[in-house]
């Protein structure tokens, strides 16, 4: 009857290790960040908000009992933290789509540095600054809808995995889901970001557009 | 199928998510109908956009300074013991909103000083304290530096408590009576399960695990909420006694939590160890000194925004309302913190066997 690492390490992490919790977190730091970053729209308080959320789940280990696995329980952690500064920033102000994206020319240029390489740097500009756009239009829906949409489009959980994660059922997620993305496909149409769709004649070959 | 039946359905086509059914009808009407054919297209090309998002880097010592951060919450048990998690003492805030207002209702009776204290952002802090001769209930006030607490007028009290607002450290009395602060509540002093509990973490600047507005904190006074645990052996018998006598009380992992007006506090521990003599007793108290002098904070700068914009000569009475409610918004949350302080918990944890 063997466990898994993860196991493992909260065992010991229950029993006080604050090492083997260290150990057993920072497995998840990045894609907790990714996460609280897409979520929430920004790095700085995604950084604070993916840090609150290790800790929250620091402070909760003793109640964790194993129902779900560590990762399902610590993501759960993370979606509520996020939640949480989102309506704390909601109470502040009114965010609009023509707002500008608070990514500080540092940020873009660590980015730059990681783009693909093989790009030219105005490919990698021009790539950049579609994202920018994504995000900003990620950051104009309600905070229920940005969360689904993150964890199914960017991080690729399933439609179950997603359900048991944030505690909502099947239905919710379908329904979430559906319209976030009907919302995005809306603002990314004004913003012309989507090609018509071509449609080929089978019987002549020609080609027209719809 | 109409195409408002199918719209809905879109989403989870793309994922393979429908049922065989939904499916086959998806696909039929898709075959027909242009305008949801186009639809579908657009939303795949939405869905490709979102995912074209690139996995960014951790910020630069992001693992230093959560390292740093979980150390300075000590050991995963001792912290939740010591400091009461951020979650659930959030979660307590929220959740004893209205039984608190029940609970100072039963307060007002025996304590005419605090019925008239409770009026929103004066600043006022009431807080009841257990000295070694029994109850004896205080009244203090933030930014006042009497060193003796008495019940003074409170009509005085909320003037003077208005004008001493910001009291972030400024001159703030240390109201904590002799002896630890920690050990107050509970007459005994075994704590089988950590020796760290005994240690105040009244300043835990680890403690508030909220981002607030503050930059640097001075110990802020403390603001304590009582609470134990008791360990007891399970006897239906005897819990049902209880909670004939002490009428609010929820389930908790493993155990049962009672919530009680501040100053029946000790009467319920007491009758705890009457009732199960081989109980062991644990401080379980909650500094909520830095959640309010957090709240405080927001309140001060807060209401400084308004004043400014009041100044105005263009005025913006939009943002100045805006503002407003955001102002009653903080006032009602740090109300919800000096109403947790009135009250006192105390957890039962049902014991198998010997431990």
């Amino acid at each position: 009857m063997s466990k898994s690492l993860d196991e493992l390490l909260v065992e010991r992490a229950k029993r006080g290790d604050a090492e083997a919790f260290e150990q057993l977190a920072s497995q998840y730091y990045r894609k907790v960040y990714n996460i609280a970053y897409r979520v929430i729209g920004n790095p700085e308080d995604a950084s604070d908000v993916a840090q609150e959320a290790f800790e929250r789940a620091y402070l909760s280990l003793p109640e964790f009992r194993g129902d779900s696995s560590f990762q399902t329980w610590l993501l759960r952690i993370t979606n509520n933290a996020c939640l949480d500064e989102l309506r704390r920033r909601k109470r502040r102000k009114v965010t609009s789509l023509d707002e500008p994206m608070s990514v500080e020319d540092g940020e873009m240029d660590r980015q730059l540095a990681i783009a693909d390489e093989a790009d030219g740097p105005e490919q990698a500009l021009e790539r950049l600054e579609v994202q920018r756009v994504v995000q900003e239009s990620i950051n104009a829906l309600d905070e229920e809808y940005r969360v689904v949409v993150v964890m199914r489009d960017i991080q690729g959980y399933s439609y179950n995995e997603i359900a048991e994660t944030l505690g909502i059922n099947l239905g919710t997620v379908k329904s979430r889901l559906n319209r976030a993305r009907h919302a995005l496909k809306e603002m990314f149409g004004r913003l012309e970001l989507l090609a018509p769709r071509v449609v080929y004649s089978g019987r002549r070959g020609k080609t027209h557009e719809l | 199928m109409n195409c408002d039946g199918v719209r809905d359905l879109l989403s989870a086509y793309l994922d393979g998510e429908l049922s065989p059914g939904e499916l086959l009808r998806v696909e039929q009407h898709l075959r027909r109908c242009h305008a949801c054919a186009d639809e579908v297209d657009s939303l795949r090309q939405t869905v490709a956009l979102v995912a074209s998002l690139e996995e960014v880097e951790l910020p630069v010592g992001f693992h230093a300074q959560l390292h740093d951060r979980l150390v300075a919450l000590g050991p995963p048990a001792a912290a939740v013991r010591r400091v009461g998690s951020a979650t659930s003492r959030q979660r307590q805030a929220r959740r004893w909103a209205v039984p608190a207002a029940a609970a100072a209702a039963v307060f007002a009776v025996g304590l005419t000083a605090y019925s008239t204290l409770s009026s929103p952002g004066t600043g006022m802090v009431a807080t009841s304290h257990f000295t070694n001769n029994g109850p004896v209930a205080e009244t203090t006030q933030q930014g006042n530096t009497a060193q003796n607490p008495t019940t003074s007028d409170p009509a005085k009290s909320g003037e003077i408590a208005q004008n001493t607002l910001p009291a972030t450290g400024t001159g703030t009395t240390d109201i904590k009576p002799s002896g630890t602060t920690e050990q107050q509540g509970t007459k005994q002093n075994d704590t089988p399960f950590d020796p760290t509990v005994g240690q105040t973490a009244k300043n835990g600047g680890a403690g508030t695990a909220t981002k607030d507005t503050t930059t640097t904190p001075p110990p802020a006074p403390a603001v304590i909420q009582y609470g134990a645990l008791i360990a007891v052996a399970k006897d239906d018998a005897k819990i049902a006694t209880l909670k004939s006598e002490y009428a609010l009380s929820q389930p908790v992992n493993g155990g049962l939590m009672f919530t009680v007006p501040a100053d029946s506090f000790e009467t319920i521990v007491a009758r705890v160890k009457e009732l199960f003599p081989n109980a062991q007793v644990t401080s379980q108290n909650v500094d909520l000194g830095n959640d309010i002098a957090a709240a405080d904070a927001k309140l001060t700068v807060l209401r400084a925004e308004l004043d400014q914009l009041q100044k105005q000569t263009k005025l913006d009475l939009e943002e100045q309302a805006r503002l407003k409610a955001e102002i009653k918004q903080a006032e009602d949350d740090r109300q919800l913190f000096v109403d947790q302080a009135k009250t006192a918990t105390v957890t039962l944890t049902f014991q198998t066997a010997a431990q």
